[in-house]
């Protein structure tokens, strides 16, 4: 005899099913529908084609499922027991998924697979304990939901829906199965392992005669349950078993740095995001991907430090305005309301430092970071409406080339008995040295600077300055959304570039690089652009400059944002740290792609923060929990945010905070 | 009303800081901007018209690319924006042309900040209104309407004084930076701003020649950097010595 089963034995009027399916395919078809007109219809360029690259990321995000659980990816980002029970249903509802196409394509499609061995170790086994696993991580789920209750959940009523549903799914599942086998006396019932001790279990609590009626209801019940959640799936953020692998395929492929596309100051209508329906299609999609998995909130130092700014709640509130703000039709009303401050509170908006802390943690590359510079792009260039601080600096910026109002420093004051080259028009050198306003006008990040000059001097690098022809790349106007100074400044400095034939830069500061090696080349520029931490790593490493004597200290390395998670850069400035003799490294939880914003990025740094709440204060007790003797940073602005907070934080104790180019110069070398 | 504020355009930072042949200060800027205090008559005439109605015409004097900040001052609110092409060798020269300009516009009131941030001269306003024969008040830190063909200012008397002036119009008011909050021009106005073209007066149209822009005897003896006095001392000592220090030294002055 063959192993097989009859398909539908003991159900009959099996028509019925294909009404009831009818019924909730359109259910379902309606919603994705809508949901599918709302994002709109055009593909922004940069998420068009790079198919490839796009399947590749697909195969390991959605089928690896690589920042569900985040192997491989620093503590704070791996999530063993939530990227354990998500591969237990993920793929155990996989399967048997596909465990109904068979049926289906036997049954519809007259293709006769369910028999033999297939029928004994897919059919059969495989499903069998498909189920088994989606049980066992349901209750995983569920049991987080009920005992642990991570802050980062919702934890209301309506999130202890769906598990239960998909539960009993499975369980009527497993008994209809043990029934049939108890009233057929099926030969092949070991091949089902848990329907068979099902089936053990039923028969001895069931009399003969009543297993029959009890499978026919049960397994119209279940039919109905699964063509309810079928149907109920658009409508639910279970959507996101559609959506999430959509937005994974469509996720930025550029690279992080230049996650934010220039304006067309020329052809623009307007500037910015007012309303949503100005949002691009990505930007809607994030919208109804997002899992509520939470982890954008918990990494996100705004939040931490009590600010009202929740990345989470950005997306949720947009979410749902937008499930709102749409006709039958699904096209969002053009009218809609401002969103800010009418649904996100200014405070809420300039609270954000956009250390892209949010973006590494979400496991279905949700953009947060765009959509908070497009609202703050609407604000600034339409309306002039942003705080006072920062405008101080964007005024500062627009007539004085930095951002440092009241500064009266001059650019080249921290050089001025220091053997290095300003070049003039005209003028060049193998690299150009771009100090940055943030390292040339304050005074603690001199040394940082006269380090740095002294090694290129003694590895005998060519090298020059631009003096005060050098200014502001236009960092932070962007991050607080005025394209236009960004693009006024960015020209300035191309311009400067072109004069003196500048090829290959050096910056001190990851702002600067990131702007002039990113954000400068939609102009058209093609600069190599290398940070202090990288030169000096490859120095030491060619041997080309060797530290001087020992220095005595255990240093915790605080990843800068625009240095790390920006520009991938984590190894290099460990590496010099490393290269001084003497120093042992601690690492913070928080490091790497897990690091945590010192709060001066995303025009922050322009901004006053009450003391009980400060991003800085927070990292500055991170550092110092890790019984480090200094501090390293690699960045002048991190330098100026945690020299503070850790003077304010560390009581008695004896912590400097040092760039990695002082530590390898040597601290008491000026 | 009719109000006519006049605007400079202003180098913001400067490089290679020189004096050349003792007298002339020279310099490269890459950036510039309306000077401050014109920014602040600007926000006045604003605050003006949305009171009493009436026109704001925008006006300053330069070459073609000081026409810049009059973009500034469209997308501020000036209905008109008018340049006079011509650059005047001095204070008084400024303030005949400026006169010859304003007299052909015509005018209810001027306004005019109290310096610019180059020359620090506070002269152009003052000998304007000298020019022009018509009443004027300096350093104005509020305007108020009075009747129905004068206005009411308060103007700084210096050491925390001022006092209370009526004039008749039309008058000239230098006004004093702090008069209105400064408000910052979105840049998308701007760029709408920028699609318009400024009136462009020659010497010509305001009835001058090329001889009245020459020097007219205001002349700069010499030029120097200024000299650091290192006044400022760091009072050290703790809190309580830090205070006393401070209390001692408050009561030298007095
Ligand atoms: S970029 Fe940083 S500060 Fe901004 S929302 Fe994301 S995590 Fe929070
Ligand atoms: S945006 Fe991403 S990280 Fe945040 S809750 Fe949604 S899915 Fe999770």
């Amino acid at each position: 005899m063959i192993p097989t089963r009859e398909v539908y034995w003991n159900i009959s009027n099996i028509w019925l099913m294909y009404v009831l399916f009818c019924f909730a395919a359109a259910a379902f078809a309606y919603g994705f529908w809508r949901h599918i007109r709302a994002w709109g219809a055009t593909l922004p360029a940069d998420r068009a084609g790079r198919v490839g690259e796009r399947l590749a990321g697909f195969a390991k995000y959605v089928f690896g499922q690589a920042r569900i659980h985040g192997l491989g990816r620093p503590s704070r980002l791996r999530h063993i027991y939530a990227g354990t029970f998500h591969g237990f249903f993920f793929f155990g509802l996989i399967i048997l998924f596909v465990g109904t196409l068979v049926v289906m394509a036997q049954e519809d499609f007259g293709l006769h697979i369910m028999q033999g061995t297939f029928y004994l170790w897919f059919q059969s086994l495989a499903l069998d304990l498909a189920g088994l696993f989606a049980i066992v991580g349901l209750c995983m789920a569920m049991a987080r939901r009920l005992f642990f209750k991570p802050d980062r959940l919702e934890n209301t009523q309506r999130e202890l829906f769906n598990a239960p549903v998909l539960l009993v799914i499975l369980v009527t599942g497993f008994t209809i199965e043990g029934l049939r086998i108890a009233a057929t006396n099926d030969p092949w019932a070991a091949w089902s392992p848990v329907g068979a001790l099902a089936a053990k279990a039923l028969a001895a609590a069931i009399p003969a005669e009543g297993l029959r009626p009890l499978h026919a209801s049960l397994w119209w019940f279940h039919l109905v349950t699964v063509l309810a959640l079928f149907a109920a799936l658009p409508y639910t953020k279970l959507r996101h078993v559609f959506t999430a692998p959509l937005n994974i395929y469509f996720r930025p492929l550029d690279a992080r740095g230049a996650i934010l596309k220039p304006i067309d100051l020329e052809t623009a209508e307007s500037f910015g995001v007012k309303a949503l329906d100005q949002f691009s299609f990505k930007s809607l999609l994030d919208l109804d991907a997002c899992t509520e998995c939470g982890r954008c909130q918990d990494a996100c130092p705004a939040f931490a430090s009590g600010k009202p700014l929740s990345p989470k709640k950005v997306i949720f509130d947009l979410r749902d305005l937008l499930h709102e703000k749409r006709d039958s039709e699904g096209a969002i009303e053009t009218d809609a309301a401002t969103l800010v401050p009418d649904l996100i509170g200014e405070n809420a908006l300039w609270a954000c430092t956009t250390c892209m802390a949010c973006m590494e943690a979400c496991p279905v590359f949700i953009e947060h970071v765009p959509k908070i510079v497009d609202m703050r792009r609407y604000l600034v260039m339409e309306e002039g409406r942003f705080p006072d601080t920062m405008q101080q600096s964007v005024r500062s910026m627009e007539s004085r080339g930095h951002p440092f109002p009241g500064n009266t420093m001059g650019r080249l004051d921290w050089c001025k008995d220091l053997d290095v080259r300003v070049l003039a028009e005209g003028e060049s050198a193998e690299y150009l040295y771009w100090v940055g306003c943030a390292t040339a006008l304050n005074a603690r990040n001199h040394s940082t600077a006269r380090a740095l000059v002294n090694i290129l001097n003694e590895a005998r690098v060519d090298f020059g300055i631009l003096g005060e022809a050098e200014h502001c790349t236009g960092d932070p106007a962007r991050r607080m959304g005025n394209e236009y100074l960004f693009q006024t400044l960015a020209q300035q400095n191309i311009a400067t570039f072109e004069s003196r034939s500048v090829q290959k830069i050096i910056t001190t500061c990851p702002h600067c690089l990131n702007s002039l090696k990113n954000e400068y080349s939609a102009f058209g520029t093609k600069y190599e652009v290398v940070h202090h931490s990288q030169l000096l790593a490859d120095l030491v490493a060619s041997g080309r400059y060797a530290p001087h004597g020992d220095y005595n200290a255990s240093v915790t390395f605080h990843d800068s944002c625009y240095l790390g998670r920006y520009n991938g850069v984590f190894d290099e400035p460990r590496e010099v740290i490393a290269a001084r003799a003497g120093t042992s490294m601690i690492e913070m939880e928080r490091h790497r792609e897990a690091s945590f914003c010192c709060g001066a990025g995303g025009g922050r740094m322009w901004m006053e923060e009450p003391l009980e709440n400060r991003v800085s204060n927070l990292r500055a007790r991170q550092a110092l929990e890790t019984g480090a003797d200094v501090v390293g940073v690699s960045c002048p602005f991190c330098m100026t945010m945690l020299e503070e907070a850790v003077n304010a934080e560390k009581g008695g104790r004896d912590v400097r905070v040092l760039d990695i180019a002082e530590l390898l110069h040597g601290p008491e070398r000026k | 009303m009719k109000i006519v504020v006049c605007c400079k355009a202003v180098p913001g930072a400067v490089t290679e800081v020189a004096v050349a042949q003792g007298n002339v200060l020279s310099y490269r800027s890459q950036f510039q901007s309306m000077n401050e205090c014109d920014e602040y008559a600007m926000e006045e005439a604003i605050v003006l018209k949305r009171q009493m109605g009436g026109e704001i015409i925008a006006l300053t004097m330069g070459g073609i690319t000081t026409q810049d900040i009059l973009f500034t001052a469209a997308a501020k609110g000036a209905d008109k924006i008018v340049r006079v092409d011509a650059q005047a060798q001095d204070p008084r020269a400024a303030s005949i042309v400026l006169a010859a300009a304003l007299k052909t516009l015509g005018a209810d009131l001027i306004l005019t900040g109290t310096q610019s941030r180059d020359s620090l001269s506070s002269f152009v306003g003052v000998a304007t209104a000298q020019q022009l024969d018509i009443p004027f008040a300096f350093a104005v830190t509020a305007i108020e309407k009075d009747g129905d063909n004068s206005i009411k200012v308060r103007k700084e008397l210096g050491g925390g004084r001022s006092a209370d002036v009526r004039l008749p119009l039309p008058a000239l008011v230098c006004i004093q930076t702090g008069i209105q909050p400064l408000n910052y021009v979105p840049p998308a106005r701007l760029m709408r701003a920028r699609q318009q073209r400024p009136t462009s007066l020659s010497l010509a149209d305001i009835g001058l020649t090329q001889d009245d822009l020459a020097s007219k005897g205001y002349r700069i003896a010499s030029v120097a950097p200024p000299v650091r006095t290192g006044q400022a001392t760091m009072i050290e000592g703790t809190p309580a010595e830090i205070v006393s220090t401070l209390l001692a030294k408050m009561k030298e002055v007095r």
